[in-house]
């Protein structure tokens, strides 16, 4: 990712949130992966990923080639104007980048119903959907992830209903640098931005889903994860999501386009695409079958 | 039975590599319970109600990773930490604690805190 000395490394694929940013956004390389290398940003905390074309795209992410070696740990990094300074090297962001909130378009119940019966779903999200029953910690987690992504669709289908504890029982539980309450968090927010758009959840309930996931306390969870949320609540999410859940009922999407688009969503990262999917698949179901709260 | 909980200061894995450590460690004779997860608030409550023992939890945050193992016997228990590290930091051979300090994991902040075990 970093050997840019002679010439400037070129990324086509980065957020689109990223192109307004004229003020210099600085920050520092904290840590490096395999895939992916964080920048934190020095004055609001936040974080840049700089990840390779194999991880992804997210929120404030950029997609350098897999041939740049990765920036080393504490490397310094400005952004200004599409153009990024990274351990003293330019890597120029060219074009409009990548959407990461979901298109807009029209939906209709009997194409949500015809997606939903396309979507094979992994056995990580079966899981979840149905709970675990042993004694063992990861058992008890399912259950807890089940019971809790449960207890979010009861209330948030709820005119008024409080999200603020349902939200809370899921943030931060379960393995991985983005646990799995949070990935079951961001994959129903997708699918609720998604169809409040659609007029099928009230507005209103979307807001309070935003406000919730929003509020959550700093410390609760991991940073990769508290950044994913934080962006999920502005209605940005992993690209691989945000592609999936925009198609949920839409009129012009056919089937086996929504099962692709589940196919390479459930392969994103450990289990978390996975467990997205769960996320987005437990609201969508119920709107198949009741009304959402729009006419209690 | 035992209960040890270690800690790992800074370390990120990706579930699925977590979950298929626990499992391996699960493999191993007089090993009855391993599991990964990263010290978050919901994740300690979990490993309090599994009766891991809570006041080894205490100084750990959501950016360090806990494994908590339940065997038979203290040996198992050594046995199944190591191996956690050997996995974890990919260099067989690598100690916990009393064998000297290991180095620090790739991409963590060093060396594993053995939080001790528990027997009923």
């Amino acid at each position: 990712m970093g050997d840019t000395r002679h010439r400037p490394v070129t990324a086509r694929r980065f957020d689109a949130a990223l192109v307004p940013a004229t003020a210099p956004w600085r920050g520092q390389v904290e840590r490096v992966y395999p895939t992916a290398a964080l920048v934190r940003g020095r004055n609001d905390g936040h974080l840049v990923t700089l990840v390779t074309p194999a991880a992804g795209l997210v929120p404030w992410g950029i997609e350098i080639p897999t041939s740049h070696h990765p920036p080393p740990e504490g490397a310094s990094f400005v952004l200004r104007r599409r153009v990024a300074h990274l351990a003293g090297n330019r890597l120029l962001l060219l074009g409009d980048g990548v959407e990461l909130g979901l298109t807009r378009g029209p939906g209709t119940r009997r194409a949500l119903r015809g997606h939903l019966t396309a979507v094979k779903i992994p056995a990580r999200a079966k899981e979840i959907l149905e709970g675990g029953s042993g004694t063992k910690v990861a058992d008890l987690m399912l259950r807890r992830a089940s019971n809790g992504l449960h207890g979010l669709l009861r209330a948030f289908v709820l005119p008024g209903g409080t999200l603020d504890a349902p939200v809370r029982d899921l943030n931060g539980l379960g393995p991985g640098s983005t646990p799995t309450g949070d990935d079951l968090l961001v994959g129903f927010a997708a699918a609720a931005s998604r169809f409040a758009h659609l007029d099928w959840v009230p507005r209103t309930r979307w807001r309070a889903l935003a406000r919730c996931l929003e509020a959550l306390a700093p410390d609760s969870t991991t940073d990769v994860a508290r950044e994913m949320i934080h962006h999920s609540s502005r209605g940005a999410f992993p690209e691989a999501l945000a592609r999936f859940a925009e198609l949920l009922g839409a009129k012009r999407a056919r089937p086996v386009r929504v099962r692709g688009a589940a196919r390479a969503l459930a392969a994103t990262g450990g289990t978390s695409g996975a467990e997205m999917l769960a996320g987005a698949l437990a609201l969508a179901r119920e709107l198949t079958t009741s009304d959402g709260g729009r006419r209690r | 039975m035992i209960e040890r909980i270690e800690v790992h200061e800074g370390r990120y894995h990706d579930s699925a590599f977590l979950m298929r450590l626990g499992r391996q460690l699960e493999g191993a004779a007089g090993v009855q319970e391993a599991v990964l997860l990263m010290a978050t608030e919901m994740n300690r409550d979990l490993l309090r109600q599994a009766g891991f023992p809570a006041d080894a939890l205490a100084d750990a945050g959501p950016m360090d990773l806990v494994v908590a193992i339940r065997a038979d016997d203290a040996a198992a228990a050594d046995g199944a930490a190591t191996r956690a590290l050997e996995l974890l930091t990919g260099e067989p051979g690598a100690r916990v604690a009393a064998g000297g300090a290991p180095p620090p994991p790739r991409g963590g902040r060093g060396p594993p805190r053995d939080r001790g075990g528990r027997a009923p």
